[in-house]
């Protein structure tokens, strides 16, 4: 046996001095220590990129293997052309076999078959008269359903003995006439041989009997006239079809086609999923993998995203494949809506696509997280995926709308908004509220896997370990983390959207109760919810609401302020509100006016401006904003926040506003701006009470300004001598802001005691 | 470098508590190779998964380098390097790729996680190999990545958890040379093993642990003088039939070493 020398290389591997760089001991937040030297790692400045390394050594890693490529990729590009194949050969066989509806009728006899003829052929006559299709009454039958061929047969054998019925039970007829008595004239009394079990036979013995009965009828109608020359029919009657382009309840191909999309694109999480968790850990390289100095989020993060690229990879696969499929089978207009396939239906398709793939990614996250083995994790994940299945299913069900509880519902939220982009339908108010849910569900998922995965329960089956995730934070912290942030949004955006329309389905036309019960849901959601979640996840409250005091000169920029920006966000409306909605608005509106005419203001100021603004402010600007510097930087955080304080005023009532969009977004990053500047919620509080104040009072004396020549609905933009007074009111609070307060530090996550 | 202080660690079986570790402590400096010895579940794995941060203790901490764990776990995995026997590779990568991975995940500047590969690769002897796929390799060919990966970031101390198990003649001497090489780097190195013969001829000192509780510490001389044993067999028995005796009641003592 051939032993290599375990070290042969040369003995000494010890960096030399020059390239190693020590770690600044301050950089490391532990003054006390003194660097050792000669190891090699530093904090290199800019490491946020790693994540994304990361993700390409596992999507590396993935798409190496071969079994991947086939599966995920592979498959739909042989599956859908196949089914394509199948279900067109199966259009075909069913058109061809409508175009010929044929009924055979046999006889015994040559006299059976004249004197039935006779009948038939006038009856039919009688019928096309009655339906005012006289014209058509002697041409070809065109072979549909309501207008079958006929074929009529005779015996070979003339005996008068041959069993009719045995032509009809061995199917070479679908009806027997015969003659009871023979005679060339009437009354006669035929016998028709039918099988009672064949729906064929069925329908030719109805057409039979209709035609005899229209002879029947027209012999009784002549008699009588013959009697009475003025009588009439007691009942006349026309059938009517209606043809309708929608296919109403029908089940057809391309209500299937959302499901099948989001089935696939689930099939694309799975593996890639459980490979880089459960079965990492199996393989033995999770451990060395924790014991790296990277936080366990970001490990996960990236794998998040190789999971999320490897979906999407799958689903391109799969929209790909499909739409080419129908469309080189020409399919595309029975598959998708009545305008075929567009570019535009595809992109968003593959951006709802992105969205789905994103929130079943993190929900698989958690389960593969959790598990041990490969096999543990496909055990969790099979009662899931049949789970999904069912919504996904209940969605293909006709008079399925997207309404409040569905659009914040995972799964069928997507799977509804799937189907309406097919029918071309999807523009209601909930596609934003089930995209923005998903969105904030994903990054609920997200965090939960990040707690899970690489816990010592999961690496060595420590059991005990998993009521820690529970636990509540031992340290106290000065504000609340990213994940715990997004995590009471999640909670507050769909309890928004759904409980915000309960004040007025409960309380109906009772004003006072409206008012009164949108107060007490704005405290109840935005001051007392997030407050309790913050107290239950360890945050302090003083620093994580900036629930603290500020200077004179604080609160008076923040009063300025709130009596002199109302001109420009109004403006900013007046900019974002299109023409043809201008009228809607102003409609709605004077409704509103007129409604809250009746209640006496200082009511009206409490419960519409005071409440709002106070527990908005402690919510977006003290809790949010507080935490999302945490994780970003402070323009970005400022940003941010104000556009989810935009986001939540567009949805009212059922229906969007995007012209509230931008003035509440402007409004709401000043608000942060003034937040971050004086370090405190409560100056922000008292800009926006003002802000809002000054807005219902505006409303409650149009007369009174009327007669100053100032009408909100005669006049379309404000005077510019109001516009530049209230400008320089707003730069002088600017100024009182920047020299007035000092540059804030960052925020502190953790507060140093124990 | 490390010092050990009164780790303790308790695990919930089936309603039942079990001690994995009681009350640890114990010190290693730089240069020195400390065993920590005892039969399976004595608690020697478990030690070192909460000197790593990668469990936590019941009560207790651990300081290495300065830095206690449960204050800057990162700080404290950023200077250790982990050799585990259950360790396994990543099957579709090749050992240049691993390895480089490793080393950015350790922050270690990209031009010089070069530089260490080739030195490595030199020292460990796996140049030959290096651009093969993973999952080609042997159990010697992966050992090496093995303990090269855990040097890729040039940590001032090892842990290195039965990095023999399972090991043939050959395997076993390249771990006793990695041990010897480290030793000579003066990094500090705490090895875990239930394999006797071997402590004695690359430990130091070493600690003897059973069922969780360090029962005897030093020097192999020390401890031969302490225990009246010649050999570390002996003292072992020796170990097993007094706490028979002593605490034939009291249950406890299994681990979950895998």
């Amino acid at each position: 046996m051939k032993t290599n020398p375990p070290f042969n290389g040369p003995d000494d591997f010890s960096t030399t001095p020059s390239s190693v760089r020590n770690i600044d001991a301050t950089s490391v937040g532990h003054p006390s220590v003194t660097c050792h030297v000669g190891y090699a790692n530093q904090l290199r400045p800019f490491s946020s990129l790693r994540w994304w390394r990361m993700a390409q050594k596992e999507l590396r890693e993935i798409l190496r293997d071969r079994r991947t490529i086939i599966t995920l990729i592979g498959m739909p590009l042989l599956i859908y052309p196949l089914l394509g194949v199948t279900f067109r050969t199966l259009l075909v066989t069913q058109a061809t076999s409508k175009t010929k509806t044929e009924y055979r009728v046999a006889f015994v006899n040559q006299r059976d078959s004249r004197v039935f003829r006779r009948l038939f052929h006038e009856g039919g006559v009688l019928q096309a008269k009655r339906s005012g299709k006289q014209q058509l009454a002697n041409r070809e039958p065109s072979g549909t359903p309501e207008d079958p061929i006929w074929q009529f047969m005779m015996s070979n054998d003339q005996e008068s003995t041959v069993d009719i019925g045995s032509f009809v039970a061995d199917q070479t007829a679908e009806i027997g006439v015969r003659l009871k008595e023979g005679k060339d004239e009437g009354p006669w009394d035929f016998e028709l041989s039918y099988r009672s079990s064949s729906p064929y036979s069925l329908d030719a013995r109805r057409m039979v009997e209709d035609r005899l009965r229209a002879v029947n009828d027209f012999v009784i109608l002549t008699h009588l006239r013959d009697l009475d020359p003025t009588f009439q029919m007691p009942i006349n009657y026309t059938p009517k079809p209606i043809h309708t382009v929608d296919s109403g309840p029908q089940f057809t191909m391309a209500s299937l086609i959302p499901l099948i999309l989001i089935l696939m694109t689930v099939t694309g999480t799975v593996y890639p999923a459980i490979d880089l968790t459960a079965g990492e850990r199996e393989r033995g390289t999770l451990e060395a993998l924790i014991s790296a100095p990277v936080p366990r989020h970001e490990l996960l993060f990236a794998k998040y995203i190789a999971v999320l690229a490897v979906a999407l990879l799958t689903a391109l696969a799969n929209l790909f494949s499909m739409v080419l499929t129908a469309y080189s089978l020409g399919l595309e207009h029975l598959m998708f809506a009545p305008g075929g396939i567009s570019l535009r239906m595809i992109g968003l398709i593959f951006g709802l696509l992105i969205v789905f793939a994103g929130f079943f990614a993190a929900v698989i996250l958690i389960l593969t997280s959790f598990a041990r083995s490969f096999k543990e994790a496909q055990a969790y994940l099979i009662p899931v995926m049949l789970v999904s299945l069912a919504p996904g299913v209940l969605c293909l069900l006709p008079g399925i709308e997207m309404t409040g509880w569905m659009s914040v519902t995972p799964l069928v939220n997507i799977v509804i908004l799937a189907r309406d982009i097919f029918d071309g339908r999807a523009q209601s108010a909930w596609v934003l509220a089930a995209l923005l849910s998903t969105v904030l569900y994903s990054g609920v998922a997200l965090s939960i896997a990040a707690r899970i995965f690489g816990t010592d329960a999961v690496l060595y089956g420590s059991e005990g370990s998993w009521s820690d995730l529970f636990r509540r934070p031992a340290t106290r912290r000065r504000a609340a983390s990213l994940s715990q942030s997004m995590f009471c949004l999640a909670l507050l955006f769909p309890a928004f959207l759904i409980l915000s329309g309960l004040p007025g389905r409960l309380l109906g036309q009772w004003v006072e109760g409206r008012m009164i019960g949108n107060a007490v849901l704005t405290i109840l959601l935005f001051a007392i919810g997030p407050l309790l979640f913050a107290r239950w996840s360890g945050v302090e409250w003083g620093e994580g609401f900036r629930l603290r005091g500020s200077t004179v000169v604080s609160f008076t920029a923040a009063a300025l302020l709130g009596l002199s920006l109302w001109p420009f966000a109004y403006e900013l409306e007046l900019q974002a509100i299109a023409p043809d909605r201008l009228e809607i608005m102003k409609d709605l509106f004077e409704q509103i006016k007129t409604t809250l005419d009746a209640i006496p203001l200082p009511a009206k100021l409490v419960t519409l401006a005071l409440i709002p603004a106070v527990c908005e402010e402690l919510f977006f600007r003290g809790y949010l904003l507080t935490s999302l510097r945490t994780g970003m930087s402070t323009p970005l955080a400022i940003v941010l926040s104000g556009c989810l304080f935009g986001l939540f005023h567009v949805i009212v009532m059922e229906s969007l506003f995007f012209e509230r969009f931008v003035p509440t977004c402007f409004l709401g990053i000043i608000l942060g701006w003034v937040c971050y500047r004086t370090g405190s919620v409560l100056p922000g509080m008292l800009l926006h009470t003002l802000h809002n104040g000054l807005l219902l009072s505006v409303s409650s004396f149009t007369n009174e300004l009327a007669t100053l020549g100032v009408g909100t609905e005669s006049q379309e933009h404000l005077p510019t001598l109001w516009i530049l007074a209230a400008g320089t009111t707003v730069a002088i609070a600017f100024l009182m802001l920047i020299l007035g307060t000092q540059r804030p530090v960052s925020v502190p996550i953790v507060s140093a005691t124990r | 470098m490390i010092t050990v202080d009164k780790l303790t660690r308790y695990f919930n079986s089936g309603g039942k508590t079990i001690v994995a570790v009681d009350n640890l402590s114990f010190e290693v400096k730089a240069g020195e190779v400390y065993g920590l010895l005892g039969p399976n579940g004595a608690g020697k794995t478990t030690t070192l998964r909460m000197i790593l941060g990668l469990l936590q203790p019941t009560s207790g901490d651990a300081d290495v380098d300065g830095f206690h764990v449960s204050q800057f776990p990162d700080e404290v995995k950023r200077r250790i390097g982990l050799v585990s026997a259950s360790a396994g590779l990543y099957q579709w990568l090749t050992p240049r790729e691993m390895l480089l991975f490793f080393a950015d995940l350790y922050n270690v500047d990209p031009a010089f996680a070069r530089e260490r590969l080739e030195s490595l690769a030199d020292l460990l002897d796996f140049r030959r190999f290096i651009d093969q796929r993973c999952s080609t390799l042997s159990t010697g060919q992966k050992q090496r990545v093995t303990l090269a990966r855990a040097l890729m970031h040039d940590p001032p101390i090892m842990l290195l958890d039965e990095p023999t198990r399972g090991l043939d003649v050959v395997g076993t001497h390249v771990i006793f040379e990695y041990i010897g090489h480290l030793r000579s780097l003066g990094k500090a190195v705490v090895v875990s093993t239930h394999r006797l013969d071997e402590a004695s001829q690359i430990c130091d000192r070493m600690g003897l642990l059973h069922r969780g509780t360090l029962r005897h510490e030093g020097t192999f001389a020390e401890l031969q003088q302490a225990t009246g044993c010649s050999t570390l067999f002996e003292m072992f028995l020796q170990l097993m039939q007094q706490s028979h005796k002593i605490a034939g009641s009291l249950t406890g003592g299994e681990s979950n070493e895998n």
